[in-house]
């Protein structure tokens, strides 16, 4: 039984007890908030309609190019650099044998100044330029790359991208410790000459040359700091910039270089990289006139882009890059091995479900290109005829189904879980062929959605049914996405595998003629498309703000567009766009 | 005075060991590494990098799963291993994380926070180095803000109870409570920098980079504080003392001032201690949409990472701060109340 | 005087009439009573009720599904078809709102349910027993309320997974330190009353004494907390879905809807503008309610 309690207090007596007046709603606040919506409601309906995103004239002064970095690059050792911000500010302010050419990244002589290749392709001969220079005056000498090169294949280094120098002869093998370092195939034979013996002919290696692990690092800056050695105050570069102040998670700071043998070729006196982890943030920066280019690792949000299509200053291209389903084809477990999807008529079926036409037009809306090959269509114009992999046909896609013994009147399919990271415009698509294959063949997906470190742990353990995947292609040339589904690769994350597949490609690669090697390719990839243990959805294009003052930037499919070509034009003269 | 806060400083030292020990066994059981990526790093290479950063110990993998140390396995056969001797492998994880655990101890010890797991050129302590001052100063805004604009808000209420002013301020210090800081911030920044350009809309380079972050941080407080200043205000007003200074002549104003908001400033004061809390909390969101380089930041892209050593620093270094604060508060509360006294 | 004898004494009154029954009023009576006289109190219930009506019926109305797609239409402004307009994918908002609505107000009474739960049992617990189990616990406490809620949460989310069960959990396990102090304190002044004593006497464990004595005496402070925290539980479940750990699509709640629609408000307002209004409405009156419901159950603390 509850007692009463009675918690009533007399109320103390003052002089300025209030009188309770009941207003039913405080009407100067109703008002203000009205206003303030109403404000707003008519600011954002009357958008001037002016013809670009960001300011038409350019708000700063100076010779100062700044543009969006992406997010705080891991590293910028040359070496170990991994991620695109990094790689981004890398590429500046060092320089490899080879350099990208702006408009098509074509290899141009950088610290080389001429080569010699053999008849087989797997020797090469590069002269260096006597005049390249480090910061710090030093001649850059070949003896830099040797040592920097087999630093990069060192396994106390952990270099991430060690695997590309598995194509000196015995990088592997020094890299697993199996041979001392003499047998590596890179030789400075004088201070100006370096001889680079293959394990076999390697048809894009001079353009490899010019990126990330293959630039030489100052041996004296990196046993003096250690780690240590990337701060402005170590560092030590050969680029056509220098890296003055690095402010974390905010800003990076380049200078021209007043060492680099090309100096009187670069425009800019200086660079900055904006920092930042959010994209909107970035719009709106550029928006308001702080950022002359929002920077090839950030893209304008999904919700921008049909608004940005009309706008001057939106620039979309094609990207070397796929973004394409895998399945798990491993038959490990007993699930694995009862799962449909080992058939590869059900799998099939699935492609020939999914409208890519559809979801590049109305889901992501940014220029991409369905896909219904691996290798990306940026290689039509160079001669590649890649097979005609499967229309869009639900029809069809219901028949198969049916002769692989699912659908009406056959065995029910079970429900698939469908993982991807999370990301709203990977979540639209996968909504997207969710729904498509709800409606067109009656199959239930469950979308699971995982972090990134999950995620990509899940996928490269085995531990999916279907993922979704994107590739980048590394260099020019189709091998660096059907390398992908090579029997033994530890990146084959489906685990898939066809002898045939893998000798046509192996033989590609021994060919010298690009045309017969493209005709190897695309018999490689006929059987790939035909086993389908990916689907393809659709081919990238990179989105980018630019403004109209900035001169000297050409869209390339790697996205790597060199700040020793840009320059800032003076107002009065727009430049010529070149169309894509 | 001085026992009681020699005392509570004493005290912080457990305290910091548990959170410490509650984050690192967090983060550890977490799924994924710092070092799964999109393009597959070469399991040699993954295994040295696991070493350098002490998520692999050999010695651990000697005694429990001698398996493990063969050269040249691949990551499927690792894993393979592992779910054939699923209790070892258990067993050799707890001891793997023992020596991380202590290894990372003995480093915090010596004001060490120790290398970051996803920067590898950087120690933590220079990412708390350049982020803990800006936070600092971030926080340090806002709480002007806060004070200015709750004190003052929830003293007029106070002062004209129940007239337009009184429902004017407690209404929109409603709305302060009711509007999440992450609509508030790009709501001011389309209005005074896209549209109106007053401001800048994000970046931390001058004074005028702080006034729509600051504000924004600080909003939510501003309302709690103007709510529980005027409820603070309205029950000392109605005390004997007051009475005595209104008997006393004293002019409305000093009466306000000089007595009465001693007394009121108390549920103030001792809110300001959780207040702390969440303006780091939100100091995370809104460091981000204003692009800020602050501490705040880091957290939820270490956590994400799987950057071990870094998501720990920031929640030790906080859970510092916080401590910190909090005594500074009781403190300060003791002074401002000569009723309130140590435990 | 001499009083040898004690006269009978006149009566001090001269009553005619029977005197009333007078009814002793309990507090609830009370509280009712004060908080039915408090118009916005009152006011606010009722658009609660609407809201919550608004949500759980308001889609049989409204002949949109809240997840179908309708990507060729995109994100259109109010009109006659979608008076809240569509959202990025051509989903109906309104639909969605009421959809996220049901969600939101599910995630903030479950988890404030959690939370009660907890904080209730643990400082009942602390204060009844006192003493060094009461240090203890409080301490606890303390050490707890140094780890913000966002990293254990984040922290839970990214561990256990993402699902609206592990929200309501991770949401109410971190709330319930403010409302183990308030129950403490209440506990701590009424464990000396008499009635307590005549509970022991007549033999009721410690137990009974807590849940049913202790407890329900101080219901006061707990209604009111429990009414204020909703709403914030409400925008940390929005805080949470800014940062994508929140509700997942195609599910949708009102931290979604808002945080999608700040991202999209330079170029779509009314993505902002309609769950926005719907939101800060549901909350400020939540916060208006649980202001009145103090007021009525203690005028000591009426502002």
């Amino acid at each position: 039984m509850i007692p009463q309690v009675i918690l009533l207090r007399p109320q103390p007596w003052s002089p300025r007890a209030p009188q309770r007046r009941e207003i039913p709603l405080p009407l100067p606040l109703s008002r203000l908030v009205l206003l303030a919506f109403g404000a707003s409601l008519v600011l954002s309906g009357c958008r001037t309609e002016s013809s670009t995103f960001g300011p038409a004239q350019r708000a700063r002064d100076g010779n100062v190019f700044y543009l969006g970095g992406g997010s705080e690059p891991e590293s910028i050792d040359p070496g170990k650099a991994y991620d695109s911000p990094g790689l981004g500010v890398t590429r500046n302010i060092f320089e490899g044998l080879m350099r990208y050419d702006p408009r098509t990244l074509d290899p141009l002589p950088g610290v080389a100044a001429s080569y010699e290749k053999s008849e087989d392709g797997t020797h090469y001969l590069f002269l260096l330029r006597r005049e390249a220079r480090w910061s710090d005056g030093s001649p850059v000498t070949a003896h830099d790359f040797e040592w920097s090169w087999k630093r990069v294949l060192r396994p106390e280094t952990a270099a991430q991208y060690a695997a590309l120098l598995w194509d000196l002869k015995n990088g592997r093998a020094f890299a697993e410790g199996r041979v001392p370092e003499e047998a590596v195939g890179v030789k400075a034979l004088d201070d100006h000459t370096l001889e680079v013996t293959l394990e076999r002919p390697i048809p894009w290696f001079l353009e490899v040359l010019s990126f990330g692990p293959f630039t030489p690092v100052h041996r004296g800056a990196v046993e003096a700091h250690g780690t240590n050695w990337t701060r402005p105050e170590n560092i030590v570069t050969n680029g056509p910039f220098h890296l003055s102040r690095w402010v974390i998670s905010y800003q990076i700071e380049l200078v021209k270089s007043e060492t680099y043998w090309g100096k009187d070729e670069v425009s800019l006196d200086k660079a900055v990289f904006v920092i930042s982890d959010d994209a909107h943030a970035m719009m709106r920066l550029f928006r308001a006139g702080e950022l002359d280019w929002i920077g090839s690792d950030v893209a304008p949000p999904q919700e921008y882009l049909s608004f940005l299509k009309t706008k001057d200053d939106f620039h979309t291209s094609q990207s070397l890059a796929t973004y394409y389903l895998i399945f798990n084809l491993r038959e490990e477990t007993p699930a694995q091995r009862a799962s449909p999807l080992l058939d590869k008529r059900v799998r099939k079926a699935l492609d020939m479900a999914v409208d890519k036409d559809a979801i590049v037009q109305f889901v992501t809306r940014g220029g991409q290109r369905a896909a219904r090959s691996i290798v990306p269509d940026y290689f039509l114009e160079r001669g590649y005829r890649p097979p005609p992999g499967n229309a869009y046909d639900p029809q069809g896609a219901r028949d198969l189904l049916a002769a692989a013994g699912y659908g009406p009147g056959g065995k029910p399919f079970p429900v698939i879980e469908f993982t991807y990271n999370t990301n709203e415009s990977h979540r639209q698509v996968a909504e997207a062929i969710q729904q498509m294959w709800r409606k067109e063949l009656g199959i239930h997906v469950q979308l699971v959605n995982q972090e990134w470190k999950v995620f990509m742990s899940n996928r490269n353990e085995g531990y999916f049914q279907l993922s979704r995947a994107g590739w980048t292609g590394d260099f020019q040339d189709p091998y660096s996405f059907l390398a992908l589904f090579l029997g033994d690769a530890d990146m084959n994350a489906s685990r898939w595998k066809n002898e045939e597949y893998d000798r046509l490609v192996d033989q590609a690669l021994a060919e010298q003629d690009q045309q017969k090697r493209y005709e190897l390719y695309a018999r490689a990839e006929a059987i790939l498309l035909d086993e389908l243990p990916i689907i393809p959805i659709y081919f990238y294009s990179s989105n980018t703000l630019l403004g109209s003052w900035v001169g000297g930037y050409h869209p390339t499919p790697q996205n790597i567009h060199p700040l020793r070509d840009i320059r800032l034009l003076p107002q009065d003269r727009p430049v010529a766009r070149e169309t894509p | 005075m001085g026992r009681f806060i020699f005392r509570r400083v004493l005290g912080l030292f457990p305290i910091l060991l548990v959170v410490f020990t509650m984050s690192f066994i967090l983060m550890r059981a977490a799924p994924g590494g710092p070092f799964d990526a999109e393009k597959p790093v070469p399991a040699e290479v993954k295994r040295n990098l696991e070493r350098q950063y002490h998520m692999r110990e050999p010695w651990c993998e000697a005694r429990f799963l001698p398996a493990l140390q063969e050269p040249g396995l691949s990551t499927e056969a690792e894993r393979q291993i592992r779910a054939e001797h699923a209790g070892a492998s258990r067993i050799e994880q707890l001891c793997t994380g023992v020596f991380q655990y202590g290894w990372m101890l003995s480093n915090y010890v010596r004001g060490d926070f120790g290398p970051s797991y996803k920067y590898k050129d950087r120690s933590v302590n220079e990412f708390i180095r350049s982020g803990l001052p800006v936070t600092m100063q971030l926080g340090l805004v806002a709480v002007c803000f806060a004070l200015l604009i709750g004190l003052g808000a929830g003293l007029i209420a106070a002062i004209k109870q129940n007239e337009w002013q009184d429902h004017a301020s407690m209404g929109a210090a409603l709305l302060g409570i009711s509007v999440p800081n992450f609509v508030l911030g790009p709501v001011l920044i389309f209005i005074f920098s896209l549209t109106l350009l007053w401001l800048p809309p994000a970046r931390w380079d001058g004074w005028q980079y702080m006034i729509l972050p600051g504000f924004t941080l600080g909003s939510v407080y501003a309302a709690y504080i103007a709510r529980l200043t005027r409820g603070g205000m309205l029950e000392v007003v109605r005390q004997d003392y007051i009475r005595t200074a209104r008997a006393k002549g004293l002019s409305e104003k000093l009466v306000i001032l000089r007595h009465a908001m001693r007394g009121g400033m108390l549920p103030v004061v001792s809110y300001l201690g959780p207040a702390l809390a969440g303006l780091f909390t939100g100091s995370i969101v809104i460091e981000r949409i204003f692009n800020i380089p602050g501490m705040g930041r880091y957290f939820i892209d270490a956590a994400l990472n799987r950057d071990i050593t870094l998501a720990m620093a920031v929640v030790v270094v906080n859970a510092v701060f916080l401590l910190v604060a909090n005594l500074v508060v009781d403190v300060v509360l003791g002074l401002l109340d000569p009723r309130v006294r140590y435990e | 005087m001499s009083t040898d004898v004690i006269q009978p004494r006149p009566p001090l009154l001269e009553v005619d009439e029977p005197l009333e029954e007078i009814e002793g009023t309990s507090l609830w009576q009370d509280a009712w009573r004060r908080l039915r006289k408090n118009r916005m109190a009152v006011a606010s219930a009722g658009i609660l009720l609407f809201v919550v009506l608004f949500c759980v019926f308001g889609p049989w109305f409204v002949g949109y599904s809240f997840e179908e797609q309708n990507l060729a239409y995109g994100a259109q402004g109010a009109s006659g078809a979608h008076w809240f307009g569509t959202d990025l994918h051509g989903r109906d908002l309104l639909v969605r709102t009421m959809y996220g609505g049901r969600i939101s107000l599910l995630v903030g009474l479950c988890a404030t349910a959690v939370s009660l739960t907890i904080g209730v049992s643990y400082g009942a617990i602390s204060g009844y027993f006192g003493g060094r189990l009461d240090s203890m616990m409080m301490r606890i406490v303390d050490i707890l309320y140094t780890i913000p809620f966002m990293f254990v949460v984040i922290l839970f989310l990214v561990l256990f997974g993402r699902s609206l069960v592990m929200l309501f959990v991770a949401l109410g396990a971190v709330s319930w330190l403010t409302m183990a102090r308030i129950v403490r304190g209440q506990v701590l002044s009424l464990k000396q009353s008499e009635f307590i004593d005549a509970a022991r006497a007549s033999g009721v464990g410690h137990f009974g004494i807590i849940f049913r004595h202790l407890v329900p005496n101080a219901l006061g402070p707990i209604i009111v907390y429990t009414t204020l925290t909703i709403p914030r539980v409400m925008l940390e479940e929005a805080f949470l879905s800014y940062l994508g750990l929140g509700v997942q699509p195609p599910m949708a709640s009102w931290g979604l809807l808002v945080s999608d629609g700040a991202n999209a408000m330079t170029f779509f307002p009314h993505m902002l503008l309609f769950p926005g209004a719907v939101l800060t409405l549901t909350l400020f009156a939540l916060n208006f309610l649980g202001d009145g419901l103090r007021d009525a159950l203690d005028p000591r603390m009426r502002s």
